[in-house]
């Protein structure tokens, strides 16, 4: 089986064009979107390249997950961004590292490519799709990876849950923030009182004059 | 024209150099983020593209289940990456980049 030049084209292009829009547009919100299809974008390139397994991984955790997640520190964190104009000389800098970058990488796999272990494609896997190759592969040979895997996944998840806490020392100064307004909230209000009844004490003049 | 693995790692390549444009000139810690993903998910296709032109009786489709677990270890980054977005942005209300250098920084996300 082949790959189909047209769908890795168009699934190439969304992929770059999409990572482009990531790193330059401005607003975080929508260069998160921008990242979901991207994401979305490199799941169907692995589909079309025979990975389909990999290809709905990437659709589900780069799509979903990766983008749910860094949406919803985008919401929490909304009105503290950065300030939103970068320099030029910076821009200038990353620019021609990510072009060096990108040249030193073409021109490595462009020296090296006679080295690379070339076959084709088993014909069982163009039959029944690479799932159950890829399952089998990962229940025998990959299985302490997979298991390292789950466990680095569990910890993560427990770290970023500790992290993205509040402490006892940070409700503490909450707490000490809200009392702070309270008291502030509590002299305003004796203030406006001593200022009505001041007014009330010159009132009876007013009326009177209102009333002539 | 036929694809090949050339191709993949062609989309590879500029896929990564795209994500460290981003990883340098972004000044959100989140707008970071987001350039490592881009990075890691290149080397995702690199995998693919090996394990799919260079089929090995021996280890199939090794590649992919690399990729895989490339992915599981990227959702666990961008998992603590919020987490210290968030937590950045609670201590020092922002999450400039800029602000973040020095050791005094350090010293007040770990404290």
């Amino acid at each position: 089986m082949t790959v189909s030049p047209a769908a890795f084209y168009v699934l190439a292009a969304l992929v770059l064009g999409g990572g482009v829009l990531v790193v330059t547009l401005r607003d975080l919100t929508q260069a998160t979107y921008a990242l979901a299809g991207t994401l979305s974008a490199v799941g169907l390139l692995f589909a079309v390249c025979g990975a389909e397994l990999v290809g709905a991984v990437e659709v589900v955790f780069g799509g979903f997950a990766v983008s749910l997640m860094l949406l919803g520190g985008l919401t929490l964190t909304r009105g503290r961004g950065p300030r939103p104009d970068a320099a030029p000389a910076r821009w200038q800098l990353a620019l021609l590292v990510a072009g060096a970058t990108a040249a030193g990488l073409w021109l490595t796999f462009y020296a090296s490519r006679g080295d690379w272990h070339v076959a084709a494609w088993p014909q069982h896997l163009v039959d029944d799709g690479s799932t159950a190759t890829l399952g089998r592969s990962l229940l025998t040979q990959a299985v302490l990876p997979l298991g390292v895997a789950a466990v680095l996944l569990a910890v993560a998840v427990l770290a970023a849950t500790t992290l993205g806490g509040v402490d006892e020392q940070e409700r503490e100064l909450a707490r000490a923030e809200q009392q702070r307004q309270e008291r502030e909230e509590r002299a305003r209000r004796r203030r406006e009182a001593r200022q009505r009844a001041r007014g009330r004490a010159g009132a009876p003049g007013e009326t009177e004059e209102v009333g002539a | 024209m036929t694809v090949g693995a050339g191709h993949l790692l062609a989309v590879s390549a500029t896929l990564f150099a795209i994500g460290v444009f981003g990883l340098l000139s972004r000044r959100s810690l989140a707008g970071v983020l987001m350039a490592l993903v881009l990075m890691v998910t290149a080397s995702s296709i690199a995998l693919v593209g090996f394990a799919r032109f260079g089929y090995n009786d021996a280890r199939p489709l090794s590649g992919m289940s690399f990729a895989l677990l490339v992915s599981v270890v990227l959702s666990a980054e961008v998992a603590l990456g919020v987490a210290l977005v968030l937590l950045l942005n609670r201590r020092r209300g922002g999450t400039d980049v800029d602000d973040l250098d020095g050791p005094s920084a350090a010293a007040e996300l770990t404290s």
